[in-house]
């Protein structure tokens, strides 16, 4: 943020610089081209005057014409050409126009110089802004389970343990490690999918296969939490898509939904599925805490968590929805969120391009 | 006898992971105390407004009301219930924060088993 601060400050100064810079400049040259046509003027005077005289002591007017061809001489005197009055005129306006745009431009030039790099380093100080974020969200999402596993090993050496005991924290450790390599997995994957270092295919994938094998895995988390888990995706979808995304984004949705289910108490979580205009739909619903109307956008921004301090996001890397989107683009797919509003639910709907229909 | 005093204290442990809050009530029922559970700032609230205990073991980040506020809510509604917070922010500020909200203690996520139960101790004792 400091280096901020040094840059504006430098760039305003250097901004302030070159103006007077310019000012003066165009003052300078401005006065210098002005002596200049003055002196012409006066040499060219000085010349009509000797063409004059020169004439008055008797000089032929072919003989003066030799001399001074500028001068015009006409009637036995002589006087200033049109002609070379009219190019002092023009070379003035000439010179005008020359300063005003060279200065203009330089100007011109120096704001977007300026623009351009207080715009790179706007972006920069985002990038870091995020990164630090992204360090205090990955080093508190981290502590949670750190501290589960140390508390349960501490119990472990500290009490007598009766076998039943024992088990019951091994789990619960086992768990908190899945917990924490669920973490690091997809921190990998945004930082991957971001880069675009993925290699994704794009083949016929059976949407209810996909649906119900993710949704087989959360059955027994849905019974415990009180959340009524239902498919509807008929058999015959068929997308063109990544087997592996449809599968993680499908999942990462599903999370999504329990957890925002989960903070009101139990509710349920619906999937449906229909094909429309060459492509399939796959939406999930979800009756739990919801999001503002205005979230949608930013629901789907890396690290973005809307509920901070607890609900369903509790205990979200901020990523979820972020690898969601990024699969579904890489994949020519689409992703949209809605919600009426906190508390009313909310509805996620994937689309992907339909597979053209194959015999099997 | 003392020891027997604050073995016989209750305590509400407020934590919405399940396994530290388990893990908490596990060990200070070891230790010989009662203790009750909550897993978000609302409930503990209420349950703080009907019952009454000589410890609140609590966390920071909690879903429905955090628990700087819960904290702060207690000592205006005048209820001087020691409060040890345990939570994972813990930077110099959120103790100030703590501290401020009427904390009595704070203890930074991971801690040591040994260190918990000896501040419960302290808190008790006094």
């Amino acid at each position: 943020m400091k280096t901020t601060k040094v840059f504006q400050m430098t760039a305003l100064l250097l901004v302030i610089v070159s103006v007077i810079q310019v000012g003066w400049w165009v003052y300078d040259q401005h006065d210098y081209s002005t002596q200049k046509l003055r002196d012409a003027r006066i040499a060219y005077a000085r010349e009509v005057a000797a063409a004059q005289a020169l004439l008055a002591a008797g000089a032929s007017a072919a003989r003066v014409h030799a001399l001074l061809p500028d001068v015009s001489i006409a009637d036995g005197g002589a006087a200033p050409a049109d002609a070379v009055d009219a190019a002092f005129v023009q070379e003035r306006h000439r010179r005008i126009n020359q300063y005003v745009w060279e200065s203009g431009f330089f100007l011109f030039a120096l704001a977007l110089c300026v623009g351009v790099i207080s715009r790179a380093l706007r972006a920069e100080t985002k990038v870091l802004q995020e990164q630090d974020n992204f360090l205090a969200l990955v080093s508190h999402q981290f502590k949670t389970p750190l501290a589960s596993l140390q508390l349960s090993l501490e119990t472990m050496a500290k009490r007598q343990l009766s076998a039943e005991q024992a088990r019951t924290l091994i789990d619960r450790m086992l768990v908190d490690l899945a917990r924490m390599e669920t973490m690091v997995s997809r921190i990998l994957d945004s930082v991957r999918l971001e880069r675009g270092r993925v290699d994704l295919k794009s083949e016929p994938v059976e949407l209810a296969a996909a649906v119900g094998r993710v949704v087989g895995q959360f059955e027994e988390r849905a019974r415990q939490e009180r959340i009524a888990l239902t498919t509807d995706v008929p058999r015959d979808l068929i997308v063109l898509a990544d087997p592996l995304a449809v599968d993680v984004v499908v999942r990462n949705l599903l999370e999504n939904a329990l957890a925002a289910v989960a903070a009101v108490s139990g509710g349920t979580v619906t999937f449906a599925a229909r094909a429309a205009n060459g492509e399939v739909e796959l939406s999930v619903r979800d009756s739990g805490v919801g999001f503002g109307a205005n979230d949608s956008a930013r629901l789907f921004k890396k690290f973005s968590r809307l509920h901070p301090g607890g609900g369903s996001s509790h205990n979200g890397t901020g990523l979820g929805l972020f690898i969601v989107r990024r699969l579904m683009q890489l994949t020519g797919g689409r992703v949209s969120a809605h919600s009426v509003g906190v508390g009313q639910g909310a509805l996620f709907v994937l689309s992907w391009p339909a597979a053209p229909r194959q015999p099997v | 006898m003392s020891t027997a005093q604050v073995s016989a204290a209750r305590t509400l442990v407020v934590e919405d992971d399940p396994h530290l809050a388990a893990g908490l009530a596990e060990n200070l029922r070891a230790e010989g105390y009662a203790v009750d559970t909550a897993a978000d700032g609302r409930l503990a609230l209420a349950w703080l407004r009907e019952n009454s205990c000589e410890l609140v073991v609590l966390d920071v980040m909690l879903p429905h009301l955090d628990g700087f506020t819960l904290c702060r809510t207690l000592r205006e509604e005048g209820n001087n219930t020691p409060v040890l917070f345990l939570t994972a922010r813990g930077d110099p500020q959120d103790r100030v924060l703590g501290l401020e909200a009427g904390g009595d203690d704070y203890l930074a996520k991971p801690f040591h088993l040994d260190e918990f139960l000896l501040r419960v101790r302290a808190i008790l004792r006094q």
